[in-house]
């Protein structure tokens, strides 16, 4: 019997190539994007799963004030927690930094994350060499990842003992990191004993309850009493931190650290975070598709089905059971649907290398037993789901009427068709919509006025105590323009931990970002002044120094940006001149007086809000620990003149690694993961659309078949092709429309709501939705055009023979 | 009206090339209503295919109206075709889901023919063919006789120069069929030239000339009433039940 079963299931594929051939390619096409996009969903979902631990390590976020959560935390609190809360196991910390690295003849910079020394009993990694327990002891330890073993050393293995100079210190390898095949939030590159980050400090800043530069991760063994457990930390850490600094309320969140990769609120993470509503959205998306390649199959399925109806009759008049033909029709629904999963996952095998390149992913083929039974499990999900109408119909069709022909005549089929069609093309529409206003508000989001020129801008860290002789040297390069030093860039985070106030409101606190800078920082960054004037040699009151035995006495003009100006309730004109108070918490209060307004210009990215700023002067850069040096070259400079810049660098810090960036790239990649989803929610709408077009031609073609004998009839009394097309055609055009109808309310309600979450947004662009009505109604047309050109210019004669 | 020079006409199939019209000289003049007979397969649907420029021959020449039909492309044919001709079929061909109105009107309305004179035209055609009571109704409430009739009055709506009809009484009972064939001599009286593929011998007394088709060649070719004579000794008047009887059963003798 299941031979039969197969052999009448392989008879029929083969009868109506054309149907079986447009069936199995949508379900393909399907099931291999719903894969795609669950592996996708399931990579982003596995971040940091490998830790044995993993379920019970917590990272504590600050909330100071209205700010964002931050995961900066200050270097005391990870033995707070543990000497104070015995639900806290254990904590480590993590501090990441630059170091240079001087190996042979090379000086090279590196990200390095300084750890306590039981980092890896949080993070068990796997050691190529090395003993975990030990790794981290010494304070010349150094655990490499083994892409930088294999940078420096050439090979993996052997490298225990080996030995880098590590901003001047020499280290000693004592391990190196096998590279996980589940992602982490962790970076992979070197890790280094935490007290020669210490060795960088004074000990005030280790004390301090508000300086946070490390990151704290804590092992918490009773989850349940997680909010109690926030709620006490919270009063802790207020307790101690407040009047330290103007916040008003000191919190933190103890964040599982499963959810930190999803979570991108939280400022400051090791890691650029992914948007756990891109992933809802792209699982909504993979079944929605799955869903068009099912619908697809039962749509054709029951329009095959006519020409089947006499087999149900013979089939019953001989006596089979309504079971048996439901068992028949389904088992081969099931069959297709097996054949189109293996064929699927060949397609997703292909895809992976080209997707991972898409997502800058590292996702694997391997289907473990468990992914095989879920793809079963899908298989059979598909098989039933696009088989069960049709084998329910089918098998309760009358053998009477199905003999006598009279099949075609069914008004509920026609209608569940057209029903269906009408689902699919809303899916598409709304997907389409949804694409339009994503892509359109991120390239808006890309191109608005930064109120910085960022092209020709290269950074590098730190420099500032050569800065004076590589400034005189190398604006004598004909290719720079300026040079400048700054404790912030823009594209890079900015400290809002100052307040100011009018002389005349002096109770109301007004919070701002604060970025010392040396002279010439507003014209490497192009960033425009409005009135006033900015920072000059010629002023040599201009620089900022605080007198902490004397607060009054403190000096400095302040430079302050247009948000900053409104927030004051002066234009800027009226700004220029006037005095504000700085300082407060344990600080005493100081006067200032602006000599400037500038534009606003975007720290960080445009995903935030320009918060208000003021610019200091600082006469040297270590006076305010200024930290990058910014060059502006000419246009279109060459990498000869980089080279000529680098050993300007190297002359005078020979130690010092010169790594760039130019901050076209730093502003690019800050929208890499909103790039990468943007460009996979195109890939995936085109796909829908695919897939519903593969849909529409195998109905059309249907529908034409049947229609064939009309046709010629409508031909010979005259009708010309064009007439004859614009008929077939025609005919789903009502269908796409009312389609829209349904999908784009609706699309017009979640995308006003996503637009909702942007600062800087476009305003609603109708046109996506007139461009989607237009576009699905063009692709209705002309995926039928292709079927009803070849019916309407078919010799009529050849029709009406085949009676 | 028509001329036929050497016409022919091949299918090939799998692994024969059947040989449908082998070099056929024919003329058919205006006002003629003209009977082909013939075996099945002799080629008589081919025929009417070519002359209705449905189908395209393989060499010859074929001039209809003095346009040489066989240099014509399939666009040159289908605009003849429209102007010229009208078509009746064995099973009506009416489209199903058209009211009887709607499916006269169709070739009036592929000739770009405004709605109102439309409208004139379907009404005179109804009433001709006597159809007005079911102009409402779907081809599928109307017995056969009547959708024949529908199907005749499509055909000369347009009013066209020649009719070719494919066995229009094949799918009718005897009393339908004298209806249709007296309405088709009818036509021809008013100046129609009338083709009519026809299984059914009887039929031909309501023509004017006969041809007998046998593998693809013409093989008789008389005017009704000479045939008529051949076998009978006198000539009749058409409609008498006897003669009518008569003529069948001479037709039967001539046509096997």
């Amino acid at each position: 019997m299941g031979k039969l079963l197969f052999i009448v299931a392989w008879r029929n594929f083969c009868r109506d190539k054309l149907t079986s051939f447009i069936q199995l390619t949508g379900l393909i096409i399907g099931i291999a994007s719903f894969i795609l996009i669950q592996f996708y969903v399931d990579h982003q979902k596995s971040y940091n799963t490998a830790f044995t631990d993993a379920k019970d390590i917590y990272r504590i976020n600050l909330i100071r004030g209205e700010n964002k959560p931050q995961a900066q935390t200050p270097l005391r609190l990870a033995k707070e927690l543990t000497q104070n809360f015995t639900e806290v196991e254990d904590a480590t910390r993590i501090s990441p930094s630059s170091v240079s690295v001087k190996h042979l003849q090379g000086v090279y910079s590196e990200r390095a994350l300084y750890a306590d020394a039981n980092y890896l009993d949080f993070f068990d990694f796997q050691l190529i060499e090395g003993d975990v327990n030990t790794a981290l002891d010494a304070p010349d330890s150094l655990l490499l990842h083994q892409d930088l073993a294999i940078k420096y050393f050439s090979t993996t293995v052997g490298v225990i003992g080996k030995r880098l100079t590590i901003n001047g210190k020499e280290h000693q390898v004592t391990g190196v990191v096998k590279k996980p095949t589940t992602p982490t939030t962790m970076p992979l590159t070197m890790i280094l004993p935490m007290e020669n980050f210490y060795g960088q400090l004074s000990q005030e800043w280790i004390e301090a309850w508000n300086f946070n530069a490390t990151r704290t991760y804590t092992k918490i063994r009773q989850p349940a009493n997680i909010n109690t457990l926030i709620q006490t930390v919270s009063d802790y850490y207020d307790s101690r931190a407040k009047g330290l600094s103007s916040f008003k309320t000191n919190r933190v969140i103890i964040q599982p650290l499963l959810d930190i990769y999803l979570d991108n609120t939280t400022t400051s993470s090791l890691t650029p975070p992914s948007s756990e509503v891109m992933v809802t959205v792209f699982s909504i998306i993979s079944f929605m598709i799955l869903l068009l390649a099912c619908v697809n199959f039962t749509n054709l399925s029951t329009a095959a089905a006519m020409s089947r109806g006499k087999d149900v009759g013979v089939r019953k008049a001989l006596g089979a059971s309504k079971i048996q033909l439901v068992t028949q029709y389904l088992s081969e629904a099931v069959m297709l649907s097996a054949l189109a999963c293996m064929l699927a996952l060949v397609l997703v095998y292909l895809c992976l290398p080209a997707f991972n390149q898409l997502m800058t992913a590292e996702m694997v083929f391997n289907v473990s037993i468990a992914q095989l039974l879920q793809l079963l499990a899908l298989t059979l999900l598909v098989g039933v789901l696009a088989g069960s109408y049709p084998a329910f119909y089918l098998s309760n069709l009358s053998p009477a009427h199905v003999l006598k022909g009279l099949v075609s005549t069914s008004k509920s089929g026609v209608l569940l068709r057209q029903s269906l069609i009408i689902l699919q093309f809303a899916i598409a529409a709304f997907l389409l919509v949804a694409s339009l206003v994503v892509n359109w508000q991120m390239q808006y989001i890309k191109n608005m006025e930064q109120g910085f020129n960022r092209e020709g801008v290269i950074v590098v860290s730190r420099g500032d105590n050569t800065y004076n002789a590589f400034k005189s040297q190398a604006l004598r390069h004909p290719d720079i323009t300026s040079v400048t030093m700054s404790h912030t860039v823009p594209t890079k985070a900015t400290r809002t931990s100052n307040t100011v106030r009018r002389l005349d409101d002096i109770t109301n606190e007004i919070w701002v970002g604060n970025n010392p800078v040396s002279l010439d920082f507003f014209k490497t960054y192009g960033i425009k002044v409005l009135s006033g004037r900015i920072f000059s040699k010629a002023y040599v009151n201009d620089a900022y120094k605080e007198n902490k035995d004397d607060w009054q006495s403190s000096i400095g003009k302040l430079v302050i940006n247009q948000t900053l100006a409104a927030t004051l309730g002066w234009s800027p004109e009226e700004a220029v001149g006037q005095l504000l108070t700085l300082g407060g918490g344990q600080d005493g209060l100081h006067n200032h007086q602006i000599i400037g307004v500038v534009e606003d210009s975007h720290y960080v990215n445009v995903k935030n809000t320009v918060a208000p700023m003021t610019y200091v002067l600082s006469a040297e850069p270590k006076d305010l620990s200024l930290r990058w040096t910014s060059i502006r070259f000419k246009v279109g400079t060459s990498l000869q003149s980089l080279k000529e810049v680098e050993q300007i660098w190297l002359g005078l810090a020979p130690n010092l690694a010169f790594k760039y960036d130019w901050i076209t790239d730093l502003f690019d990649s800050s929208y890499r993961n909103e790039n990468q989803q943007t460009e996979m929610l195109n890939v995936f709408t085109l796909l829908a659309i695919v897939v519903t077009a593969i849909g529409l031609f195998g109905l059309a073609a249907f529908n034409t078949q049947r229609r064939v004998k009309e046709i010629a009839v409508r031909k010979i009394l005259g009708a010309s092709t064009g007439q004859l097309c614009f008929m077939l055609v025609n005919q789903f055009s009502s269908l796409v429309i009312i389609s829209n109808v349904i999908a784009l309310p609706l699309a017009y309600f979640l995308m006003r709501d996503w637009l909702d979450n942007f600062i800087y947004r476009i305003d609603m662009p109708y046109s996506a939705f007139i461009l989607s009505a237009v576009f699905s109604l063009v692709i209705a047309y002309i995926t039928v055009m292709v079927i009803a050109y070849r019916a309407a210019t078919a010799k009529p004669v050849d029709s009406l023979h085949c009676e | 009206m028509i001329k036929f020079n050497q016409i022919s006409r091949s299918f090939i199939g799998d692994e024969v090339e059947t040989v449908a019209i082998d070099q056929m000289n024919l003329t058919i003049n205006e006002g003629e209503f003209l009977s082909i007979l013939g075996p099945s397969g002799c080629c008589k649907s081919t025929l009417l295919n070519v002359l209705g420029m449905l189908d395209s021959i393989d060499s010859g020449e074929f001039s209809f109206l003095e346009n040489p039909v066989d240099k014509y492309s399939e666009q040159q044919r289908a605009r003849l075709r429209k102007q010229h001709i009208g078509f009746i079929f064995q099973n009506f061909n009416l489209i199903d889901e058209l009211t009887v109105e709607q499916n006269i009107e169709l070739p009036l309305y592929y000739h770009n023919v405004a709605k109102a004179e439309r409208k004139r035209l379907v009404d005179a055609v109804l009433k001709r063919v006597d159809i007005s009571h079911r102009r409402k109704h779907l081809p599928a409430k109307l017995s056969g006789g009547q959708q024949q009739r529908v199907a005749i009055a499509r055909a000369i709506v347009t009013n066209p120069d020649l009719i070719l009809a494919d066995e229009p009484t094949g799918n009718l009972d005897s009393k339908n069929s004298t209806q249709v064939m007296e309405l088709l001599q009818q036509l021809n009286q008013e100046g129609a030239t009338i083709v009519m593929v026809t299984h059914a011998p009887e039929h031909i007394i309501y023509g004017t000339r006969v041809i007998e088709l046998l593998d693809g060649k013409v093989v008789n070719d008389q005017l009704v009433k000479e045939k008529l004579n051949d076998k009978t000794s006198q000539i009749v008047d058409a409609g008498s039940t006897e003669v009518v009887n008569t003529i069948k059963a001479v037709a039967e003798v001539t046509c096997g």
